[in-house]
């Protein structure tokens, strides 16, 4: 008897867990509505993020915060303003130095707790204190520089600066301003880092392990939830372009980008199962030369490389047009831009000439270029610049690295031990001139972006006067910035070798992955939506 | 004149028969053959390929990933270079960085094997507990976080290699210098009061060497298939040097469409490692008369 009832329950037992797991098809679960279980799977060449911490994070991360936690203020790219998102209004005193927001009184935390202004005070802090990463924004609000943020009411935040800042413009940067939990507040890098977060955006972390981040719906948002939108997004690291072609071609995933020119090529060609979605970016890729040190100390001699290089070769051949030449440091479609700006044309004659004047032996020069050895671009266009520089005689070592170790060489105190040329991509913290110039240019006592090690008077008073007009006196901030991009350029500091274009490849079962230029690589899965058959 | 004649006729005589060893297997022949063209092919690069320009300085970006014709062989690259070019300029490449890194390995690897050898004792404790830890690491890995520590280039690659593949060498000689060490002749040098260490490098080495030069043959196959791993990590040869395993790398991304840009720097890799293996039994076979079939 007892075997038969053990046996009957047994059956009954495989029953329910067979009716529990029933497939309705379509890889979804008939216990489930179909939006709780469609996963949303976006492949990109680098990890999704260096550290998960919405303080601290100044890197890939931002594809992830840009989905879970929500800043006061979003750039806009069409109209080149700033709009609510937090905040729902602002104003600012005449000089810029006192910034009032009013906040939006729905707002509720992923731990469920609402939104008020002392959590918005307690989240810059915190960014303030830890004074990591993008931190530097806020640094007209420290308390050294005479500036202080505080709760001026339940949705009202001051903040006073100790000289003129686009709080409007700051807030919306997309690192280090972003608002959390007070749950969180207290939390460290380690503990985001394990998949744990305290935001207001539309996704949870649920899971993060590297090279990996799953994020799940947070079902409160106040936007609210559509069935044809992706509960479950899968953000995974796929360092080879050909593998993530194919997983574009074979179903295994919806979104991916940063294709080799050749798989691009071919993945337009696919209509039938992708399209493509090119994207205008802020990002550009820069060329930093050694002052410090011979022979790219000497003016003439970093004209005769700002000659050689193939700025054209590089963005017809290598890029296939997904590129455009740079001119000056900021990027077309950022204010601070100008077409004005004196512009390298590769000139082997030009180059010639420059090398004569600058008196160097090529000879005796042995130069050494250090790039991210996984950007394969970089590669191919620094063997065209070598192949144009060996007929100039001179000798360029290409050294392919991994971020960390190009840095750290880059930051070596004997600058005899440091490259001399290294290329790395820039992209702005928030929609502002200021993020190339304070960080790329001015003097700096310990080297952190000042990667051409520069100590230019005429240049860092330039940018101190830019800054110092941002809010009082755009136009005369502006011509400021471009006077100094004018030296950047006469004296070769720096060769601007392109702006970057964003292109996408996107499985035609999906629409609305869109690109904002101030947030470089962040997709705002909740636009993305399945297109109805 | 006769003293001369008399003793070359035995190494003349040695070295027909193992010529004839050698021509008996018709696999190890053409293994040597494969690999005199190889080495040929390497030294006379510069006159032999139709592109040598594309070798190092080159680009003709109006050629970019051709495929295989009656122009390029082997198709182009990424940066229209001629891939038979650099194919053959890379044999120059793996053969020296291997040739190079046995060749060290050897350096290390013979003189402490045959000082652990013949010293025993706390000499032989000493030198084989270090290559012990050098042991427990596979070739590979102790490679790769040698030369992260010494920085990516050709040059470090071999050096990491050469340090990471000594113990083998030593372990070898040790046991054959254990085993001479105790021959008569050994004996009768120490009798007459010869010096240490002419025993060893005059007597113990020479007598060891031989089951040296069959692993370190049989190795160097191993050893190029190390340095192309490791450029292909990106930690051996930079670009734009012909490497064959930095081709590959580089290659990959265009795997799907352009297929010839990994697959010759690939089968250049599978010829060469696979003739020198070939090669490395027959050494065996002419050496170790044990080992011969019939």
């Amino acid at each position: 008897m007892k075997k038969l009832l053990s046996l009957v329950l047994a059956l009954a037992m495989v029953f329910c867990l067979a009716a529990c797991g029933e497939s309705s098809g379509d890889g979804t679960t008939a216990s489930a509505s179909p939006a709780d279980n469609k996963i949303l799977y976006h492949t990109t060449n680098t990890e999704p993020y260096i550290t998960l911490d919405p303080s601290t994070e100044y890197s890939n991360g931002i594809m992830v915060l840009q989905n879970v936690y929500e800043t006061l203020t979003r750039y806009n790219p069409e109209t080149g303003e700033v709009d609510p998102l937090l905040a729902t209004e602002w104003s600012s005193n005449d000089d810029g130095t006192v910034w009032v927001f009013q906040l939006r009184d729905d707002v509720t935390f992923h731990d469920g707790t609402q939104m008020t202004s002392q959590q918005v005070v307690n989240s810059i802090t915190r960014t303030m204190e830890l004074g990591q990463g993008g931190a530097y924004i806020w640094d007209a609000v420290l308390e050294s520089n005479g500036g202080k943020i505080e709760a001026t009411g339940d949705y009202e935040v001051t903040i006073t600066c100790g000289y003129p800042a686009a709080m409007d413009l700051i807030t919306s940067a997309g690192y280090a301003a972003y608002i959390m939990s007070d749950s969180v507040i207290e939390q460290t890098t380690e503990w985001f880092n394990e998949g744990n977060d305290g935001g207001t955006g539309p996704y949870t972390i649920a899971q993060a392990s590297g090279d990996t981040v799953v994020l799940r719906a947070y079902e409160d948002y106040r936007g609210g939830w559509t069935d044809d939108q992706y509960k479950n997004v899968m953000i995974r690291q796929v360092p080879e372009s050909s593998a993530r072609r194919q997983m574009l071609e074979t179903g295994e995933c919806q979104i991916s980008g940063d294709f080799s020119a050749t798989d691009l090529a071919a993945l337009k060609e696919e209509t039938d199962i992708v399209y493509t979605e090119q994207f205008e970016t802020f990002n550009n890729i820069v060329m930093f030369l050694n002052t410090q040190t011979y022979p790219c100390n000497n003016a003439d001699f970093r004209r005769a490389l700002a000659y050689a290089f193939p700025y054209e070769e590089t963005v017809t051949s290598i890029l296939n047009g997904n590129a455009q030449q740079s001119v000056g440091m900021v990027p077309e479609g950022l204010w601070g831009h100008s077409d004005e700006i004196m512009q390298y044309t590769c000139d082997m004659d030009k180059a010639a000439e420059y090398l004569e004047l600058s008196g160097v032996d090529p000879s005796t020069v042995s130069l050494t270029v250090t790039y991210i050895s996984s950007y394969d671009e970089y590669a191919s266009a620094l063997q065209i610049f070598q192949a144009n520089l060996r007929q100039l005689g001179i000798d360029l070592e290409l050294r392919g690295m991994e971020w960390d170790q190009q840095w750290a060489q880059a930051q070596n105190t004997n600058p005899e031990d440091r490259q001399d040329l290294f290329v790395f991509i820039w992209w702005p913290d928030y929609p502002d001139p200021v993020s190339w110039f304070q960080s790329l240019l001015h003097s700096e006592d310990n080297i952190v972006y000042n990667l051409s090690y520069l100590n230019d008077p005429e240049l860092d008073a330039l940018i101190d006067s830019a800054i110092s007009k941002t809010v009082t006196d755009r136009e005369g901030a502006e011509a400021d910035y471009i006077a100094a991009q004018q030296i950047v350029a006469e004296n070769a500091y720096v060769l601007n070798l392109y702006d970057q274009m964003h292109t996408f490849v996107v499985s035609n079962t999906i629409q609305g992955v869109a690109e904002n230029p101030a947030y470089s690589q962040a997709i705002q899965y909740y636009n993305v939506t399945t297109v109805a058959e | 004149m006769n003293s001369f004649v008399q003793t070359m006729k035995p190494r003349i005589r040695s070295f027909r028969e193992s010529m004839y060893l050698l021509a008996r297997n018709k696999l190890s022949l053409f293994a040597l053959i494969i690999l005199v063209i190889l080495v040929l092919g390497a030294i006379f690069a510069p006159y032999i390929v139709p592109y040598p320009e594309d070798f190092y300085d080159a680009v003709h970006t109006n050629e970019q990933l051709l495929p295989p014709s009656a122009e390029h062989w082997m198709g182009t690259d990424e940066l229209g270079r001629d891939i038979f070019s650099r194919v053959v300029y890379g044999a120059r490449i793996s053969l020296t960085a291997a040739l190079a890194a046995v060749g060290l390995s050897l350096l290390i690897g013979i003189p402490l094997g045959a000082i652990a050898g013949s010293f025993g004792g706390w000499v032989d404790n000493v030198i084989m507990r270090i290559t012990d830890v050098f042991l427990s690491f596979p070739p590979l890995l102790l490679a790769i976080a040698m030369v992260a520590l010494l920085g990516s280039s050709l040059n470090n690659a071999v050096l990491a290699i050469a340090l990471s593949w000594w113990p083998w060498y030593t372990r070898l000689i040790r046991g054959q210098a254990i085993s001479v060490k105790e021959r008569k002749f050994v004996q009768a040098a120490e009798t007459i009061g010869t010096s240490r260490a002419r025993i060893i490098f005059k007597h113990i080495i020479p007598n060891c060497i031989s089951p040296v030069i069959v692993q370190a043959s049989m190795d160097i196959g191993g050893v190029i298939l190390t340095v192309a791993s490791l450029s292909f990590l990106g930690l051996g040869a930079q670009l734009p040097t012909p490497e064959w395993g930095l081709m590959i790398s580089t290659g990959r991304r265009f795997f799907p469409d352009s297929w010839w840009y990994c697959i010759f720097p690939g089968i250049a890799i599978f010829i060469t490692v696979l003739c020198f293996n070939l090669l490395g039994d027959a050494i065996r076979e002419i050496l170790d008369p044990k080992t011969r079939k019939n």
